[in-house]
């Protein structure tokens, strides 16, 4: 059962809400999708293991994935699992992991620390290099910008913190949202980072000047998750329904530049973790309920 | 050997200068730090802020409003500090679902910026809130600041709560994040039988920065 709220002190984690909705009948659930009016069966990758998180390590050919104990290897786009899973450990990534906390040079590692602190350590060897105070509560999201510029790190009291890497001064703290953040995301230019949370919406705040640029219109649910196409020009988001009303969960895409959305793609549950592969003809998600990681084509 | 009592050892180490340094000091400075030990408190228990807190809430001490479904609820209490000093300086956000367990996470019904009277003393008017899906137990937030303070993040729950099967002494971990017995209070059921009110006293106290 997922709780309304917990603490799991590592960028594997993201902070979780809602009602688990279908989990499949009889042990295989069709994960059936429609997009652009065709349903589509995904692809599964290591489907004997339920995974909580995942990324793509920097070489673009190795997944690393987690069931919140152990990490796994997983090569692609075949699938095929690289080695025996080795313990999860907070103080080191498996690889580089620029959507979970890696800096883009591989050389920090920052995850979500105690008091609503950022801990970014080094990488190579784990060492505690800063304890960046932060949320009141809890940070989530926290992300390095891919040119090595900043540090971003939302969290639970509606704030939003950046940092300048090269002196882990605290560049500004964001307090136009008024919802919790769970999910952060840059551009792959380094000039946007996206947020999306509570509000239900996803805001694009413009590097240097810190300023809200746009936010998208509401959509149904509770974002957790973001994904940023590998060219920039698309967004993919999904989180749960808070009401757990039987909405069908979905992953929505959004336009970058004007966060309209354009087409959604239903799932069996909501989903928990979401990655575009490095070409971006993929779409990648964790499904709560469903072991492996779904692979969607996109365009 | 016979056994000191805390009281005992102050006044021997007043008496010896041991204190603070060679100074000797007399009984009134000792009597006072005996007073200030006696009047501290213990910190409330924290719990999780949990994903629906939102900054801006209106000052009300009314979260509900005329004929909101629900069993009316008032909570009251004072706000202290771990040295048992009233803080009337304090402010306290209050966030809870409705009666069907929903977080209004478009607007701010049923979430309230509060400011305590002269004496520290905080009263609110709301209903008791439903099971929020995935949640086991009832439950209303807090985020309570003062100067000089730690922030204080907790939750409030009920001991009438079902899912406590009558007995929060031992059934509080119903809800894994119930992490202390502390924060179930009792709840007084007064008014006409047949429109009853739910009472419950919710006293915090802040951690001394």
């Amino acid at each position: 059962m997922r709780k309304e709220s917990g603490t799991v002190p590592n960028a594997w984690s993201v902070f979780r809400s809602g009602t688990r909705l279908t989990t499949g009948v009889g042990g295989f659930a069709l994960a059936a999708i429609v997009m652009t009016g065709a349903a589509e069966v995904p692809r599964v990758l290591s489907g004997e293991n339920q995974f909580r998180r995942f990324g793509f390590c920097e070489d673009g050919r190795t997944i690393a994935a987690t069931d919140g104990k152990s990490v796994w290897r997983i090569d692609w786009p075949t699938g095929a699992v690289r080695a025996q899973a080795t313990p999860l450990t907070i103080e080191r990534p498996p690889c580089v992991l620029r959507a979970l906390g890696s800096s883009a040079d591989g050389k920090w590692w920052a995850t979500s620390g105690p008091g609503g602190s950022v801990a970014v350590r080094d990488a190579s060897t784990g060492a505690s290099a800063q304890t960046l105070a932060a949320d009141i509560a809890r940070t989530n999201g926290i992300v390095f910008s891919p040119d090595g510029q900043w540090l971003a790190a939302g969290g639970l009291d509606n704030d939003i913190h950046v940092w300048d890497v090269r002196s882990w001064r605290k560049v500004t703290t964001v307090s136009a949202l008024s919802h919790a953040t769970f999910a952060l995301a840059w551009s792959p230019d380094s000039k946007r980072l996206f947020a999306s949370g509570a509000s239900r919406t996803v805001t694009a705040i413009t590097a240097g000047t810190w300023a809200v640029a746009r936010s998208s219109a509401p959509l149904k649910f509770v974002l957790t998750d973001i994904a940023v196409s590998p060219d920039g020009n698309t967004l993919a988001v999904a989180g749960f329904d808070p009401l757990s009303s039987a909405l069908p969960s979905a992953v929505r895409f959004l336009d970058a530049a004007t966060l309209a959305e354009l087409r959604s793609m239903p799932t069996e549950s909501s989903v928990d973790g979401l990655a575009y592969s490095p070409d971006g003809k993929s779409l990648l998600a964790v499904v709560n309920g469903r072991k492996g990681i779904l692979v969607w084509p996109v365009e | 050997m016979p056994r000191l009592s805390r009281r005992d050892l102050l006044y021997k180490c007043a008496a010896t200068g041991a204190l603070m340094g060679a100074a000797p000091f007399g009984g009134s400075f000792v009597e006072a730090l005996l007073a200030a030990e006696q009047a501290a408190k213990a910190p409330t228990p924290k719990n999780e802020l949990g994903p629906f807190y939102r900054r801006g809430a209106p000052s009300r001490a009314t979260l509900s409003a005329p004929g909101d479904p629900g069993l009316p609820l008032v909570i009251a209490g004072a706000i202290y500090d771990t040295r048992g000093e009233v803080r009337p300086d304090a402010t306290l956000e209050i966030w809870q679902a409705d009666h069907l367990g929903h977080y209004d996470i478009e607007g701010y019904k049923y979430r309230a910026m509060i400011t305590p009277d002269g004496k520290g003393a905080y009263h609110v008017e709301t209903v008791m809130p439903g099971h929020y899906p995935d949640r086991v137990a009832q439950h209303v937030h807090y985020l309570v600041k003062a100067p000089g303070c730690k922030p204080l993040i907790t939750q409030l729950y009920f001991g009438t709560d079902p899912v406590f099967e009558g007995d929060p002494d031992r059934k509080y971990m119903a809800d894994p994040l119930v992490e202390s017995r502390e924060l179930v209070r009792p709840v007084l059921l007064t008014g006409d039988p047949g429109s009853p009110i739910a009472k419950v006293t919710f006293e915090l106290c802040l951690e001394r920065a």
